[in-house]
């Protein structure tokens, strides 16, 4: 099997870390101890060699190396935030490899030539995304494995479970597997359309789990043969399995028995409501941000500062309305907001679960709500995911 | 879950961000991580609060960041990735030497706190 994918410095500063992997090293890194005869296509500058060769060995990820122009770093602000792209002029020698199984990324620097029986391919380009650039690669069967936004503008239709359908009959895939964050996934093959639903855990890494569900994907697909629709509901699995620790390579266990996972939630629309202050620049920009990321997470968000807008006195009805059709409650709670407060004690009177956000653990502060079921959280990935689950779990 | 994307090629700005590019001096470097690659027949005789120490070590060549046991055999229990590129410069490049205290160990899988020494 082979991994072609770049290789990238990966930056974020809140909560902080600094890593050489990119989607085909993470990807390769997460397999290698369940793929045969495993090797990743990538490329790496001069200034970076040291350190991409050394996470590579970290991983036991045997590695065909060509040279890139320049370094390509993605820096995130927080692991929701979209991340600012340096190298993106970057070039690289030909990539060119051949093997039975290949995993294709998308890559930045290149489009790399590769000749396989069983091609899965992941665009890697939620926001410029055009088409479907697989014309330097040649195979026999195709799964695409997509995000939402990129299946959307590939299909050509707002409605993912549409565009999923379209792209299935443009590009000829045998399958396309859509990734919908805390959502789940949605596989479309001939056959129909599946949803997998995504299993819940304590803590949430968004960082590179579009890249683990793609690798697992490929390994369960491409190298043990599984039905499209049983391999996404593994790469689910080991995705959720990863998330919570992040250790590379990733178990066997992981791949073969879930069974320390939470069970998958059954996707379905989920409303959040998003109460926090919005007075400030750095609340408002916390508040967009949590929009975002819910939206693109796969769930709809009811904002207050978005969908009613600030005022007076008038805006509680049309909030309190707003909340009433919610499936839960994410609370941001630094600055301890009284209307937010206020959103959270009438969500817990009207039985909508609370997920709350903040910096710093609150004592004092935060008792009713601890007392009364609400989840506190202070890191903010997690807390976004958890309220999105929370609103797809059934209300008692 | 399915996952909303890796480091691949998305993103919408381009060039101007670099927040902190690191340039905290090699005493300065501290941070928890998980550790890599971890070795289950080391692991089980490791402990929390166990103190490893933080080495280049050589694999088939190439240099990675390892935490080894303060046992007679040195035994590797996992490799660091993260700040990978800075624990290489000054592991290479300083006098600091650095430490990982297991903080915990769950399944096999050690969280630690590299500290310079």
């Amino acid at each position: 099997m082979i991994v072609v994918g770049g290789t990238y410095f990966e930056t974020c500063e809140r909560p902080g870390s600094r890593v050489m992997f990119g989607s085909g090293l993470r990807a390769a890194g997460a397999i290698s101890l369940v793929a045969q005869n495993l090797t990743l296509y990538t490329a790496v500058d001069d200034e970076f060699k040291m350190t991409a060769h050394s996470a590579a060995a970290a991983l036991g990820v045997n590695t065909f190396w060509v040279k890139r122009s320049e370094p390509i770093a993605f820096r995130y602000y927080t692991p929701l935030s979209s991340p600012s792209i340096d190298g993106r002029t970057a070039t690289c020698e030909e990539i060119s490899a051949t093997d039975e199984l290949a995993l294709v990324f998308g890559m930045i620097e290149t489009r790399p030539k590769v000749e396989c029986k069983k091609l899965v391919f992941d665009p890697q380009q939620p926001r410029e995304i055009q088409s479907l650039k697989i014309s330097s690669i040649t195979y026999e069967e195709l799964v695409i494995v997509a995000n939402a936004s990129e299946t959307r503008v590939l299909g050509k239709d707002e409605s993912v479970e549409q565009a999923a359908k379209n792209l299935l009959d443009s590009s000829q895939a045998i399958a396309v597997v859509t990734k919908c964050g805390a959502w789940g996934a949605l596989v479309t093959t001939k056959e129909g359309q599946h949803v997998i639903g995504a299993h819940p855990t304590n803590l949430v890494s968004p960082i590179g789990t579009g890249d683990i569900f793609a690798a697992a994907f490929a390994w369960a697909w491409g190298q043990e043969n599984k039905p499209a629709v049983e391999s996404a509901r593994i790469a689910s699995a080991v995705v959720a399995s990863w998330t919570q620790n992040r250790v590379l390579p990733i178990m066997e266990e992981a791949f073969r028995k879930q069974t320390s996972l939470q069970p998958p939630l059954k996707p379905r629309p989920v409303q959040v409501y998003l109460a926090g202050p919005y007075f400030t620049l750095g609340q408002q920009w916390l508040v967009d941000l949590a929009r975002s990321a819910i939206s693109g997470l796969g769930a709809k968000c009811f904002s207050p500062f978005h969908d009613v807008g600030p005022g007076g006195d008038e805006v509680a009805i049309a909030d309190l309305e707003g909340l009433a059709k919610s499936d839960s409650v994410l609370a941001l709670l630094d600055g301890n907001d009284g209307g937010t407060i206020f959103e959270a004690g009438w969500a817990t009177k009207n039985q909508i679960p609370i997920v709350a956000y903040a910096s710093n653990p609150l004592e004092e502060t935060a008792k009713m709500l601890r007392g009364t079921g609400a989840e506190l959280h202070t890191d903010l990935s997690t807390a976004v995911y958890r309220a999105i689950w929370a609103g797809l779990r059934e209300r008692s | 879950m399915s996952g909303s994307g890796g480091g691949g090629g998305g993103g919408s700005g381009g060039g101007g961000y670099s927040p902190t590019d690191s340039k905290k001096n090699c005493e300065d470097l501290t941070f928890e991580t998980m550790l890599n690659s971890p070795d289950p027949s080391v692991i089980n005789q490791m402990s929390i609060g166990d103190i490893l120490d933080v080495e280049i070590v050589a694999t088939q060549g190439v240099n990675v960041v390892g935490a080894l046991r303060r046992n007679t055999t040195r035994d590797l229990a996992g490799t660091i990735t993260d700040y990978l590129r800075e624990l290489l410069r000054c592991l290479q490049s300083s006098n600091v030497s650095y430490e990982a205290e297991v903080l915990s160990i769950n399944g096999g899988i050690v969280r630690v706190r590299v500290e310079s020494v």
